[in-house]
């Protein structure tokens, strides 16, 4: 089973991307903002991320930044979901290295398909690598 | 003019017209009252009032999200409910497609006509039965005139032998008594031919009788059969008929409770959706409370001892546009409020909607399982008739047995008369025989002469009998042979049945068990859904609350914004307003607030002739209005995703 880290300072998304993502299999873990993200990414290893960007203390694309540093996720997907929507916002989550960016509010399907795209591609990646 | 840009404006024009009562050239609006910054109580007075508001905000903010977050848990278990209904629905669909009307009811139609087919081929071979015996019955009645053809045949054999005595009477003894042995054995042949052919007729007569009583016991079995496995049959089909009926709209409806409990996972979608709001909407509120907090330093800058004229004058016009900017913000944050509390209403009232369906429905599912007890009766239909399939093959089986003695009957006459026919034969030989060697035994020879004649003819007439015996037999033969093939193959097709009807019976069963067991599970699911929408429906009192604090707000930052900020002292460096403005707007990142500011902002700018300086210049324009276009946005979350 794939292991998703959900990152979000609001507890109610928190509440609904953790529901929506275990119903459709996944086992998730939550963290409240950047720091408490790393921290638990550095404890365990978890095969997809989906990140907030507006976080009270670490936010977002600085997580993003400092994750990407790590060699073991270099090539973890990592998925912006924000309520931030603008062109710039956008070209930022990707300078910082997430794969994917998505506005809120986001519905449940979208979310498991980019997620199940995400892993997907992945693995083939992994796959032509070898 | 981008299509998209038209209702903004319109939405927002109440704004540029508080903006241009108070940016025109530094002229107040009527009625217009001036900002109290100039005296420290007016300040404290100010610092107070926004202070008050951004804990109403604050406060609004922390309560939106734990009514929310409630509104998740209870969304979230009437989900779970949902989904758990549409499964037993999947369940009752899955069930019914394998195990019913697709599978097992025409499964056990298709066993009925086999049954029915093997009861009309046992019913073909009684027929067939019978008719060989009426066909019998005919052959020995002609056979009986046959008899009495021997009869008179062998009438003048006594005669013979007293003109056989007489002659003999006048031999000498050895030959007398020669011809008086002859004469005798004759006479006991003859009666040993007729008593024997009547004995052996009787006996026939017996055989068939009883064959006759087993052929007519077997009609009335027959007949019974008939009339039973028609009643049966139709029986049992019309049970399997109603329990199609029941099942196939037990299906339906089941497929009608799947789709409505889809429709109150979408209606809770669309509220999870709108809920998710919250996040934006906390966050813009944060910012608004941040604004006020630098609002408030300027007032306190400005209220302190050591404060100068055309401080308070930067401070009064400052003011005066940050809250024409707040108010525009707040004006967002309601607006965003008010737009999820409509989706919210909507998506809860279909949940709601939809859940009073399902009860409905869940009455009708519960109905037709009451209905469902005709799986029982259909079972016991096609025992019913698996007993006469057996009894019908028994039966045969019967007939064929009770053919045996009569086959056997016809052999032992048939041999018995002529072998008794090749005796009376070989006596009238020896006469013969010894009449020629006699001398002056004309007289016996022409008596010999007759006796070989007539046992010619007793011979001739047996051998007639014999061979109406022997096709008899070979009729009887033929007919038991076909009854032992015909019990043989039924007898295998009566295994295959009784294996069938076992399957038959097993997915009915199944049908019978897991049915109800399917509608046990909806009915309570149904009511915990109704009671938790119910309950949902009953928690949320966000609306009433957004309603109250919408209408202190925005009065509060309304009146703020009409208040006169011009003033005839201001420092130098206006720019410095500007700048400061600008950090207010800093806080403000959202997409939408932008296209709140911008949009403010432009129509300001485009009186005022770009006084202003945009904080993220064109881009930032371009930017927004891009955001703004249906075209790109296509009103579709999908626009919002891209994969880098």
């Amino acid at each position: 089973m794939n292991k998703i880290l959900i990152v979000d300072d609001s507890q109610l998304v928190r509440n609904f991307h953790s529901y929506m993502v275990k119903e459709a299999g996944f086992e998730v873990t939550t963290a409240v903002d950047g720091a408490d993200a790393l921290e638990k990414c550095f404890r365990n290893h978890y095969d997809i991320i989906l990140t907030d960007i507006n976080m009270q203390g670490m936010d977002g694309y600085e997580f993003i930044r400092r994750l990407r540093m790590d060699d073991q996720y270099d090539d973890v997907p990592i998925i912006i979901i924000s309520t931030e929507g603008r062109e710039n916002d956008k070209l930022k989550g990707l300078k910082v290295g997430a794969n994917l960016y998505l506005v809120k509010p986001s519905d449940a399907t979208r979310i498991v398909k980019s997620i199940r795209m995400l892993l997907g591609e992945t693995s083939k990646l992994h796959g032509k690598a070898i | 003019m981008i299509p998209g840009w038209l209702p903004k404006v319109a939405v927002f024009g109440r704004l540029r017209l508080i903006c241009r009562s108070f940016e025109l050239d530094g002229h107040l609006a009527v009625g217009a009252r001036a900002l109290p910054v100039g005296s420290i109580s007016g300040c404290q007075t100010l610092v107070q009032e926004y202070t008050a508001q951004k804990q109403i905000l604050l406060s609004l903010a922390a309560g939106l999200e734990s009514e929310f977050l409630d509104l998740g848990t209870r969304l979230r278990d009437i989900l779970r409910k949902s989904k758990a209904v549409q499964k037993e629905c999947g369940g009752v669909n899955k069930l019914l497609s394998e195990q019913g009307d697709g599978a097992a009811i025409q499964f056990s139609l298709q066993l009925l006509k086999k049954a029915e087919d093997l009861v009309m081929a046992s019913h073909d071979h009684y027929a067939f039965v019978l008719e060989v015996f009426k066909k019998l019955a005919s052959e020995l009645r002609e056979i009986e005139s046959r008899q009495k053809q021997l009869r008179c045949t062998l009438r003048p054999l006594p005669l013979i032998s007293i003109q056989f005595r007489i002659q003999a009477s006048a031999l000498d003894a050895v030959t007398r008594e020669a011809f008086l042995n002859l004469t005798s054995e004759i006479n006991t042949l003859s009666q040993e031919v007729e008593q024997a052919v009547e004995r052996q007729f009787q006996e026939l007569a017996q055989v068939q009788a009883t064959s006759c009583w087993l052929m007519a016991e077997l009609s009335e079995t027959i007949a019974l059969h008939h009339e039973k496995i028609s009643l049966s049959l139709q029986s049992c089909r019309n049970q399997l008929a109603t329990m199609g009926q029941a099942l196939c709209q037990c299906d339906e409806v089941s497929r009608d409770l799947s789709s409505q409990s889809a429709g109150i996972q979408k209606g809770v979608n669309l509220v999870i959706m709108a809920l998710q709001c919250q996040d934006s909407t906390c966050q813009k509120i944060q910012h608004v409370g941040q604004a006020i907090d630098e609002m408030v330093s300027h007032l306190q800058a400005a209220s302190s001892p050591s404060s100068q004229p055309e401080m308070e004058g930067d401070v009064r016009q400052f003011l005066a546009r940050a809250n024409v900017i707040q108010l525009s913000q707040v004006e967002a944050v309601f607006t965003q409020l008010q737009d999820a509390a409509g989706q919210i209403s909507k998506g809860i009232e279909g949940v709601e909607k939809q859940a009073n369906a399902l009860t409905g429905q869940t009455l009708t599912l519960g109905k037709n399982a009451v209905e469902s007890s005709v799986v029982e009766r259909s079972i016991l239909g096609m025992r019913d008739i698996l007993t006469i399939v057996t009894s019908c093959v028994f039966n045969v089986h019967r007939v064929g047995v009770a053919l045996e003695p009569l086959k056997s009957k016809f052999i032992q006459c048939r041999e018995q008369i002529s072998v008794l026919a090749h005796r009376v034969r070989m006596a009238a030989l020896n006469a013969q025989i010894y009449a020629i060697g006699v001398e002056q035994g004309a007289a016996l020879e022409v008596l010999a002469e007759q006796t070989r004649g007539i046992s010619d003819l007793i011979l001739s007439d047996v051998s007639i009998i014999a061979d109406q015996l022997r096709d008899l037999s070979a009729a009887v033969e033929d007919m038991r042979q076909r009854l032992v093939d015909f019990c043989q193959l039924s007898r295998q097709e009566e295994i295959l049945l009784i294996e069938e009807v076992k399957l038959a019976e097993s997915k009915l069963e199944q049908v019978r068990i897991e049915l109800p067991r399917h509608l046990e599970m909806i009915c309570p699911l149904q009511k915990e859904l109704i009671v938790l929408t119910q309950q949902a429906t009953a928690s949320i009192s966000f609306p009433a609350r957004i309603a109250h604090v919408s209408s202190v707000s925005l009065g509060f930052f309304q009146r703020h914004a009409q208040m006169d900020g011009s003033t005839t002292h201001l420092t130098n460096d206006s720019q410095l307003i500007d700048q400061r403005l600008n950090q207010l707007r800093q806080n403000y990142t959202m997409a939408h607030e932008h296209e709140v500011h911008e949009e403010v902002t432009n129509s300001v700018s485009a009186e005022q002739g770009d006084k202003e300086v945009l904080l993220d210049g064109n881009q930032a324009k371009v930017s927004a209005r891009s955001e703004l276009d249906p075209a790109r946005k296509g009103g579709d979350l999908g626009a919002n995703i891209e994969l880098f």
